[in-house]
């Protein structure tokens, strides 16, 4: 057949040939080994225990027991919260945690210290000078760098050995 | 589901009847699963393992499906579900490469070969033409078979398809236009044309 010569579908017409053709498609043959291999798979399944099956498949007995012992590690799992509470309680008044907490008070004073003396020094003191002290030892640091690094370069020989001669 | 029809407490003879049903409802249904499988996913191998699990899945819900008028919208459904979770892993990239492609209208998808047949002829028996629509199907790129399939199998509008998909609604109907004119274009080698389909 001369495909060329026919007139190109306009989209209403390709959409209803198609759908035409694909209409008619009968359903594709499952392969013959389908079926075995479901069956197959089913009997796996059926043989393994039933604690490795789902939860729907449990004897109902297992089903009442396994919900009974969930109940209980739930109400176990309360108790020991409970139980662990008063224990933390009991840890807390003892020496070593009072020690613990002195030492912590002393640091948060010194903590505190430190913020006041930075709120006076910042209420005190213009913020030129502030910056401008700022700049100054970063100024002062760059130069210190610098001179270092010149007088390791200048006092320790740095060249390796195969260039020296 | 309930729990005393199952296995545990059921007898030999209850557990007989049970499996000859369940094989009666595979016989029945494996077609139509299968064929949704492949038809999406192009690829006979994969729809297997999907029809497999589509029936695993039936099996445990099976006092349900048995006699239930839509057990067959179940199975399709649950089929194109696993489908997609088969396309999934290849998705994104299916949609960044596609929409790439069709970034620009006027570049046509490339045509796809088919060998020359010498000896086309005006009449194509129904088993070859069916078995040649299958084969032209499966060399769809997936972008263009899947959607085209969902429409005209699956009968879904483009509204849903583009859902399923996660893709734009003009996205949808510019491949399935493709689709079909890439259909046509195969078909019209075998000598099967509107007017041809008309005659028969």
């Amino acid at each position: 057949m001369n495909t060329g010569s026919r007139r190109p579908l306009d989209e209403r017409e390709l959409e209803q040939f198609i759908g035409s053709v694909l209409r008619q498609q009968p359903l594709r043959q499952a392969p013959a080994s389908l079926e075995a291999a479901i069956l197959l798979r089913l009997a796996a399944e059926a043989a393994k225990p039933w604690w490795l099956q789902g939860f729907n498949r449990w004897p109902w007995i297992a089903q009442i027991l396994f919900l009974a012992m969930s109940a209980g590690l739930v109400q176990l799992s309360y108790q020991a919260t409970a139980r662990l509470g008063s224990l933390w309680q009991a840890a807390d008044q003892s020496a070593p945690a009072k020690a613990a907490r002195a030492g912590v008070q002393m640091f948060a004073s010194y903590g505190d210290a430190l913020q006041t003396l930075g709120a006076m020094v910042t209420r005190n003191i213009s913020p030129l000078w502030i910056y401008g002290g700022a700049g100054l030892a970063l100024l002062l640091y760059a130069a210190l760098f610098g001179l270092g690094a010149a007088a390791f370069r200048t006092l320790i020989d740095v060249t390796p050995e195969h260039a020296r001669y | 589901m309930h729990l005393s029809d199952d296995t545990p407490v059921q007898t030999p003879t209850q557990e007989g009847d049970r499996h000859a049903e369940f094989t009666r409802f595979m016989r029945t249904y494996q077609n139509m699963v299968f064929s949704t499988a492949a038809r999406l996913s192009g690829n006979d191998a994969q729809a297997e393992d999907i029809a497999q699990e589509v029936f695993l899945r039936a099996h445990q819900r099976f006092d349900e499906l048995k006699d239930n008028p839509r057990a067959a919208g179940w199975l399709k459904t649950v089929a194109t579900n696993l489908t997609f979770t088969h396309l999934t892993r290849y998705r994104k990239r299916w949609v960044f490469f596609s929409q790439l492609q069709g970034g620009d209208d006027s570049e046509a998808d490339p045509v796809l070969e088919f060998a020359a047949d010498e000896s086309v002829v005006e009449n194509v028996r129904d088993d070859e033409r069916h078995e040649y629509v299958e084969a032209a199907l499966r060399e769809l790129p997936e972008h263009q078979r899947v959607p085209l399939v969902l429409f005209h199998f699956e009968e879904l509008p483009y509204e849903e398809i583009a859902q399923k998909l996660r893709v734009s609604l003009p996205k949808v109907k510019t491949d399935i236009h493709r689709a079909r004119q890439a259909l046509e274009r195969i078909l019209a080698r075998r000598g099967i044309t509107p007017e041809q389909l008309e005659a028969l």
